[in-house]
C-alpha cells in the first residue's frame, strides 16, 4: 500500500541526486563549451519535470487499456526507432541513435525498453498458456525481442541492446518460458556474441582496454583509467560534493554514462554505497509489488520494468567500476540523458500503477484466466488482445 | 493448478530479485576495493596526473637615474597561446588572429594546427591586443601572464641600459652585467591542472617564493643625458658621421653623468638594429687618440718639473725630421712658449717635450693617468686600450705617442685623464651606479665615491689648466668650445685614422675634451665624431661646437651660476703668455 509512496520517494530522492551530481560533473565543461555552467542542469530539469508528468499519466493510465494498446505502443517505437536512419536522425560519434525533438533530442531506443516490456506483458498476460509452449511461448517472443533488438543493434548501440535483450530474456524466464529452452538459447547467442564482438575491432579493443586499462592508459585505458582514478580518489568520505577535479576534462562522459565516478569520488565510498543502498531498497520495493501482484499482466509488467531499470542500473556502475567491458548505458535517475530520465520514471510509474490497481481490485486472478472486473477492459480492448493473440498463433 | 501457476511465477521472479540484490552486493564489494584498499595508489596517480610544478617568474629590477626616472621597468603582460586540439573553426579562429594580432594567416594556421598540447601565438601582447582576444573567446585559445620589460625612454641611454630576450635574461649593457640583482629569484608552485593544463585555482602552493628583482640607480641624471644625447646627435647628422660618443663626467666624484652614443638604438625593438648600432663606442672601441693625448705630456713634463710655462721651445717653423719621420705642424711655428704649444697643439714642440722625458718616466704617467687599463664601469666589454711596455718601444715611439699615436684609448679613458686635471690631479673613480635597491625600496648596497688617486700635484694641474684654458681662447685650436659667461678649459684632438698601415688623409678622428667651469671644475665632457664627412674636420670645428652647446645647456640646468670675469681673466690669461 504504502509501498507505492516508498518507491515514489526514492525516486524523487534519486532523481534530485541526480540533478545535482549532473549540475556537478557538468557545470566546468557546459561553461566552456556552451559559455554556460547551468545548460546541463536546466535541461535536466525540464526532462524532470517533463518525466514526472509523464509518471503521474504512466500511474493513471488503465493497465488494461495499456495491454490492449501494447502491439500499437511496440510498432511506434519501431517507427521512431526507424526514424533514425532517416534524415531526422542526428549522428552522433559514428552512431545513429538520437530523434531531433524541438529543443531535446531523445532516443527512441530508451522508448523501446518499455515497449518490449508492454508487449510481453501484454503477450504473456493474455495467454498464460503460451508461456509454456515452444513456438507460441518461446520462439514466438524470442522473435518479438528480436525485431526490438536488432535495429538498435545495428545504429549501433550494443549497450542497449544488450541490455533490452537482457531485460526481455527475464521477462520470458518470469513469464514461465522452459529453463531447458533458455539455456538451449544462451548456449547459441554466446558464438554469436562471440562474433558481434570479434568483426567489430573497437570492440576487441574496448575489452582489451577493459582486461587491462592501465596497458594503454592515455589510449584505449584511457577513460576506464580515468574512472579509476575519480572512484579512487574519493575514499571513503569523497572530496566533497563539486570539489572533484576528475571531472575537470580528464575523465570522458563524466555527466552521463560515468557520472557514478564523479559521485563516488565526491561522496566517497559512503556516498556512493548509499546510492546502491537506495537503488537496492528500489529494488525490494518494486519487486515487493510485482510479488503481490498475481495478475499476470500487472505482474509481468511490474517485473520488467524493475528489470529494465536494474539491468540498466548494475551495468552502468559494473562498467564504471571496471567490473564488465564498457558499454555505453546511463544510470537510470542519476545520469544526464532526458529522453532516458523520462522512460524510466514512466517505468517507476507503471508500477505504482500495478500497485494501485492491485491495491483498488483491478487486478484479480482467478484460474487460468484473468477476471476483468473492468467493464471496459473487455468491450474495447479485447478486440486488440485478441488480434495479437491470433497473430502469435498464426 | 492456479497456486502452482502462481507460486511458479512469483518464485522466478523472487529469484531474478535476489540475483539482482547478490550484483548489488557484489558492486558494493568491488567500490570497497577501489575506494578503499585501492585508493591509496589511485589517489597518488591522480595526483601525479592533476598537479604540475609550475615556474613562477619574480618581476624584474627597474633601472632609474639618480632622481628616480625610470630608464627600463617590467610590467605584467598576456601572452597568447592555444591548444592546438581544441581549436575549431581552425580559419575562422586564425582569421580572426590574423586581423587582431596582424600576423600573416599562415603562420597563425601552422601554430594553431601543431602536434602538441602547447604552442605559442604571440608572446607579450599590447594591451589593445590582449582585451580584444578576450572578448573574442575563441576556443582553444588562452593568455597567460608573463613580465615584459619596457623601456619608456626608447633610445635614451640606450647603450648603457642594455637589454634582455624575450625570457627576460640580459643581453646588454647594464641589463646584462647587473643580470644577477636585476633578475631576482624564479619560484616555483605546486598547481591542480585540468586535463587541459590550465590552472584550476587561484591560490598557488609555492614550493619556493619568487623573489623580486633590486632597483638599480644609476648615476647618471637623464635630463643631461637627453640634453647630450640631442646635441650630439646634432653634431652627427650635421657631418654624417660613421659614429659619436659624448661623455659627461663629474668631475668632483667620478659620476657618469651622461654617456651617448651615435648611432643609437630602441631598446625596445633592439633586433631591429645591427649590431654597430648598439654597441657602446664610449668604452668598446678604442682609437688613437691624437691631439688630446698631449694633456699627458704636458702633465708629466709640468709634474716633473723639467718644464715651465714660460719656456720657450722652437717649433722649427713646421716640419721637423726625427728618427726617420718628418713631424708636421698644421700651421708653422717658429718659437713658441710652453704654454702655447699646449694651446696650439704643436707637435713638432710637444715631440721635443716629451723627448725630455725617460721612456720609464713617459710610462708611467701614461698609465697614472689610467691608460692600459678600464675605468671599471661595470658595463660589459670595456676595452683597456692598448699600451706598449716602454721596453718595446722604438726610437720613435715617444715622439709618436707625444702626438697621440701609436697608443689606443677608449673614449672614457681620455674623459677621464681631462677629469684628473680637473679634479686638481686626483683621478676620481669613475660611478655609474649609485645604489641598489630592493623591492621595499630598502637599501641593498650603496655604491659608495671613492677618493681618487693623485696622479700629478695640484700645482701641476693648476698650471696646465691654464694652457687648457687658453686652447678655447681666439688664439687656441678650440675657440669654438667657449661657453658664454663661464671659463672652459679642453683640448682638441683630430686624429688620423690608420687605413691599410698609414695615416689616412681623409678619415679622422676630431674630438675635443673639456671641463667647466675651469677654475672651479665641475663637469668633465668630452665629445668625439668618428669620421665626420666633408672638408671641415678639426676637433676644434667639429667637436668643440657641440660640447659648447652641451655645457651650456647642462650648466644651466644644474644652475652652475656664471662667473663675473670669465672673458676678462681669459684675455689676461692671453696677455700674459702672449709677452
Amino acid at each position: 500500500m504504502r509501498d507505492r509512496y516508498s518507491l515514489f520517494l526514492i525516486t524523487m530522492g534519486l532523481t534530485l541526486l541526480g540533478v545535482t551530481m549532473v549540475f556537478s560533473s557538468s557545470g566546468v565543461y557546459a561553461d566552456r563549451e556552451f559559455s554556460d555552467s547551468l545548460y546541463f542542469l536546466k535541461r535536466e530539469l525540464i526532462w524532470a519535470l517533463i518525466g514526472f508528468l509523464s509518471l503521474s499519466f504512466a500511474y493513471r493510465i488503465s493497465l488494461f487499456k495499456l495491454q490492449s494498446w501494447a502491439l500499437v505502443i511496440f510498432a511506434l517505437s519501431m517507427l521512431l526507432i526507424g526514424l533514425t536512419y532517416t534524415d531526422l536522425g542526428i549522428k552522433v560519434g559514428g552512431a545513429q541513435r538520437w530523434l531531433r525533438f524541438g529543443p531535446f533530442n531523445f532516443q527512441p531506443s530508451e522508448f523501446m525498453k518499455y515497449a518490449l516490456v508492454i508487449l510481453l506483458a501484454g503477450y504473456f498476460g493474455g495467454q498464460p498458456d503460451y508461456a509454456k509452449g515452444f513456438w507460441k511461448g518461446f520462439i514466438f517472443s524470442l522473435f518479438l525481442i528480436v525485431i526490438s533488438v536488432l535495429p538498435i543493434l545495428f545504429q549501433p548501440d550494443f549497450g542497449t541492446a544488450v541490455m533490452i535483450a537482457g531485460g526481455g530474456f527475464l521477462m520470458l524466464f518470469v513469464a514461465g518460458v522452459k529453463v531447458r529452452y533458455l539455456g538451449a538459447l544462451i548456449l547459441s547467442v554466446l558464438p554469436m556474441l562471440y562474433f558481434a564482438i570479434v568483426c567489430f575491432p573497437y570492440r576487441v579493443n574496448r575489452i582489451a582496454a577493459f582486461l587491462d586499462p592501465w596497458k594503454d592508459p592515455t589510449g584505449n585505458g584511457f577513460q576506464m583509467v580515468q574512472s579509476f582514478l575519480a572512484i579512487g580518489r574519493g575514499g571513503l568520505s569523497g572530496v566533497g560534493l563539486g570539489e572533484s577535479t576528475q571531472k575537470l576534462f580528464y575523465l570522458p562522459e563524466a555527466h552521463t554514462d560515468f557520472i557514478f565516478s564523479i559521485l563516488a569520488e565526491e561522496l566517497g565510498y559512503i556516498g556512493s554505497v548509499l546510492t546502491i543502498g537506495a537503488f537496492i531498497i528500489f529494488t525490494v520495493i518494486a519487486f515487493g509489488i510485482a510479488l503481490r501482484t498475481k495478475h499476470r499482466f500487472g505482474h509481468l509488467l511490474a517485473a520488467g520494468c524493475t528489470f529494465m531499470i536494474c539491468i540498466q542500473a548494475i551495468l552502468n556502475i559494473a562498467v564504471v567500476t571496471g567490473t564488465v567491458p564498457p558499454k555505453g548505458i546511463p544510470l537510470p535517475f542519476i545520469s544526464f540523458g532526458g529522453s532516458n530520465l523520462m522512460m524510466n520514471l514512466i517505468a517507476v510509474g507503471l508500477i505504482m500503477n500495478v500497485s494501485k490497481s492491485l491495491e483498488q481490485g483491478i487486478l484479480v486472478e482467478e484460474g487460468d484466466k484473468t477476471l476483468v472486473t473492468e467493464k471496459r477492459w473487455e468491450k474495447k480492448a479485447h478486440p486488440l488482445r485478441q488480434s495479437l493473440s491470433k497473430y502469435a498463433t498464426l | 493448478m492456479s497456486l502452482k501457476k502462481r507460486n511458479f511465477m512469483s518464485f522466478r521472479t523472487f529469484l531474478v530479485m535476489m540475483g539482482i540484490i547478490v550484483l548489488w552486493g557484489g558492486l558494493i564489494y568491488r567500490l570497497l576495493f577501489l575506494q578503499i584498499q585501492s585508493a591509496p595508489v589511485l589517489v597518488k596517480k591522480a595526483e601525479k596526473q592533476q598537479e604540475a610544478v609550475l615556474k613562477v617568474y619574480p618581476q624584474r629590477g627597474k633601472i632609474l637615474d639618480r632622481n628616480g626616472n625610470i630608464f627600463a621597468v617590467s610590467m605584467k603582460v598576456k601572452s597568447a597561446f592555444c591548444v592546438p586540439s581544441e581549436v575549431d573553426e581552425l580559419w575562422r579562429t586564425a582569421g580572426k588572429l590574423a586581423r587582431i594580432l596582424d600576423m600573416p594567416k599562415s603562420r597563425l594556421i601552422h601554430k594553431l594546427t601543431r602536434k602538441s598540447h602547447f604552442s605559442w601565438i604571440k608572446r607579450k601582447l599590447t594591451d589593445e591586443e590582449t582585451s580584444r582576444i578576450e572578448n573574442e573567446g575563441m576556443r582553444g585559445i588562452y593568455l597567460v601572464d608573463e613580465v615584459k620589460r619596457f623601456y619608456p625612454k626608447a633610445s635614451l641611454l640606450s647603450h648603457v641600459v642594455g637589454f634582455v630576450n624575450i625570457d627576460n635574461e640580459g643581453l646588454a649593457g647594464l641589463e646584462k652585467s647587473l643580470d644577477h640583482f636585476l633578475r631576482g629569484k624564479t619560484g616555483s608552485a605546486t598547481i591542480i591542472h585540468d586535463a587541459k593544463g590550465r590552472e584550476l585555482y587561484a591560490k598557488r602552493d609555492f614550493i619556493e617564493k619568487p623573489e623580486d628583482g633590486l632597483d638599480v640607480y644609476l648615476t647618471v641624471d637623464e635630463v643631461i643625458q637627453h640634453i647630450v644625447e640631442e646635441e650630439l646627435d646634432k653634431v652627427y647628422e650635421t657631418y654624417q658621421a660613421k659614429g659619436a660618443v659624448a661623455i659627461v663626467v663629474d668631475v668632483t666624484n667620478g659620476d657618469i653623468l651622461a654617456m651617448a652614443n651615435c648611432p643609437t638604438f630602441d631598446l625596445n625593438l633592439p633586433g631591429e638594429f645591427s649590431a654597430d648600432k648598439r654597441r657602446n663606442r664610449a668604452l668598446v672601441d678604442c682609437y688613437e687618440p691624437g691631439s688630446l693625448f698631449k694633456i699627458v705630456i704636458g702633465a708629466a713634463a709640468l709634474n716633473e718639473n723639467l718644464i715651465s710655462m714660460n719656456d720657450l721651445i722652437d717649433c722649427e717653423k713646421g716640419a721637423y725630421r726625427i728618427g726617420g719621420h718628418t713631424l708636421h705642424d698644421s700651421h708653422p711655428y717658429d718659437v713658441l712658449p710652453f704654454v702655447s704649444v699646449i694651446a696650439k697643439s704643436s707637435n713638432i714642440g710637444c715631440a721635443k717635450v716629451a723627448s725630455m722625458m725617460s721612456r720609464e718616466t713617459f710610462y708611467h704617467y701614461i698609465r697614472q693617468f689610467g691608460f692600459g687599463q678600464t675605468i671599471g664601469l661595470p658595463l660589459e666589454g670595456e676595452l683597456r686600450g692598448k699600451v706598449r711596455n716602454y721596453q718595446r718601444w722604438s726610437g720613435y715611439s715617444q715622439t709618436a705617442m707625444a702626438m697621440g699615436q701609436e697608443i689606443m684609448v677608449t673614449p672614457l679613458q681620455m674623459v677621464f685623464a681631462f677629469a684628473t686635471i680637473a679634479n686638481k690631479g686626483k683621478k676620481p673613480v669613475g660611478r655609474l651606479i649609485d645604489r641598489i635597491v630592493g623591492p621595499q625600496n630598502q637599501l641593498i648596497r650603496k655604491n659608495e665615491i671613492r677618493e681618487g688617486k693623485s696622479i700629478v700635484s695640484p700645482r701641476t694641474a693648476m698650471k696646465l689648466t691654464q694652457a687648457l684654458k687658453l686652447v678655447v681662447s681666439k688664439s687656441g685650436t678650440a675657440y669654438e668650445a667657449r661657453v658664454e659667461g663661464y671659463s672652459v678649459a679642453g683640448k682638441t684632438g683630430t686624429a688620423q685614422k690608420v687605413e691599410n698601415g698609414t695615416y689616412s688623409h681623409s678619415k679622422f678622428l676630431a674630438s675635443f675634451i673639456g671641463f667647466v667651469p675651469a677654475d672651479h671644475p665641475v663637469l668633465a665632457i668630452g665629445v668625439m665624431v668618428d669620421e665626420p664627412k666633408g672638408k671641415v674636420y678639426y676637433g676644434g670645428q667639429v667637436a668643440a661646437p657641440g660640447f659648447s652647446v652641451m655645457a651650456e645647456r647642462i650648466l644651466s640646468y644644474l644652475k652652475i651660476p656664471p662667473e663675473e670675469n670669465a672673458d676678462e681673466n681669459l684675455k689676461q690669461l692671453e696677455k700674459r703668455y702672449a709677452a
